[in-house]
């Protein structure tokens, strides 16, 4: 695993190598039975929602960024995933990353696992689905016969939704 | 005696040219026939529909389209996607999109039973093939229908948009739905 340094932050900012491009770690997390994925390089640490809070930094909840119709999601466990900002804002993805900067988090229930996958078993949407949903999510993957929705976080619109202009959100 | 001979060969020629008229008159008969028996058979042209109901409604496809029809698997929810979209599905480790007919011709949304089933649609143009799963709340029939017994479109309908015609079915009215013109609005 590359990114265990961020399973267990600590002060020192973590470096962080992409050690083979054909493969993916893929942070595994539910929301309201659905699995869903994000890459892990995307992400810069995991904190508290309260303490990434006290830090300024902006949260969104993740079904404020993609909408669940007509169903009532509920953070039993809820976590916040601070982004990787530094391969945002790169032009090409590096071999070597450093990161030195981030201020935008999304806010998911508790990660179940993280699962290494080769890019080739990643599948696109179909047809008619592809062409109405967010592109943020961009693909799927078979784990176990279970269907797993890929989201790319750094195709999200943070602009308004953050959790300080959205404070009708209840954790439970 | 070379009269009598005579008047029998023009006898027997009159009566070859009788015959032959005749024959020809069976063969054309025969031809006219068979010609009738083609267009019979036109007429006769049989098409095999899925048969099926949504909200208590029977309905059909033409199974031309159709390329399989299972026991619902269960289907993940994507979300943002149109209310119509009931999510994916992965069939046999594919992953194929599960659309609600229902919804899409203004009808109650399927509630999910071990009635329902899932068809696999598929409908193919000179540039791609789409493929689509569609619930349907209950699989009633497949069969061949007579094409003389396939009735233009009733404006009984508020879906008419999608509507094709119909047939009569166990003395059902059954509204045939046009998959292509569904495939193309849920393209557009």
């Amino acid at each position: 695993m590359t990114n265990n340094a961020l399973l267990n932050p600590c002060g020192d900012l973590p470096s962080l190598k992409i050690t083979n491009p054909l493969k993916l770690n893929i942070l595994i997390f539910k929301i309201s039975d659905i699995s869903f994925g994000i890459d892990i390089s995307q992400v810069y640490e995991m904190l508290d929602p309260q303490k990434a809070e006290e830090e300024s930094i902006e949260l969104n909840y993740i079904d404020k960024l993609i909408q669940f119709h007509d169903v009532q999601i509920t953070y039993n466990f809820p976590l916040a995933l601070i982004i990787n900002e530094s391969i945002k804002t790169a032009s090409q993805t590096p071999q070597d990353i450093e990161i030195n900067n981030y201020r935008n988090g999304i806010i998911i229930e508790m990660p179940l696992d993280i699962i290494e996958i080769n890019i080739k078993s990643i599948q696109p949407l179909p047809f008619f689905i592809e062409r109405c949903v967010q592109n943020a999510i961009w693909g799927v993957i078979i784990q176990d016969d279970n269907i797993i929705i890929l989201i790319d976080i750094y195709r999200f619109d943070f602009k308004n939704k953050s959790v300080r202009n959205n404070n009708e959100h209840s954790n439970n | 005696m070379l009269v009598g001979v005579s008047l029998r060969l023009m006898g027997d020629k009159m009566f070859k040219d009788e015959y032959k008229e005749k024959t020809d008159q069976i063969i054309a008969e025969a031809k006219q026939f068979k010609i009738d028996n083609n267009i019979l058979y036109v007429e006769e042209q049989k098409t095999k529909f899925v048969i099926f109901i949504l909200s208590d409604n029977y309905y059909a496809f033409r199974a031309d389209f159709i390329k399989e029809i299972l026991i619902v698997p269960k289907i993940t929810y994507v979300p943002s996607s149109p209310q119509y979209i009931r999510g994916i599905i992965s069939l046999r480790g594919d992953i194929e999109s599960v659309i609600d007919i229902s919804t899409l011709i203004a009808l109650p949304e399927i509630e999910l039973n071990e009635q329902c089933r899932l068809v696999i649609a598929q409908i193919s143009d000179q540039t791609n093939t789409k493929r689509t799963g569609l619930l349907l709340t209950k699989l009633i029939d497949v069969l061949d229908i007579d094409n003389n017994k396939i009735l233009p479109p009733l404006d009984l309908t508020s879906n008419s948009e999608f509507v094709e015609g119909g047939i009569y079915y166990d003395d059902k009215y059954v509204i045939i739905l046009d998959l292509e013109k569904i495939f193309h609005k849920i393209s557009a």
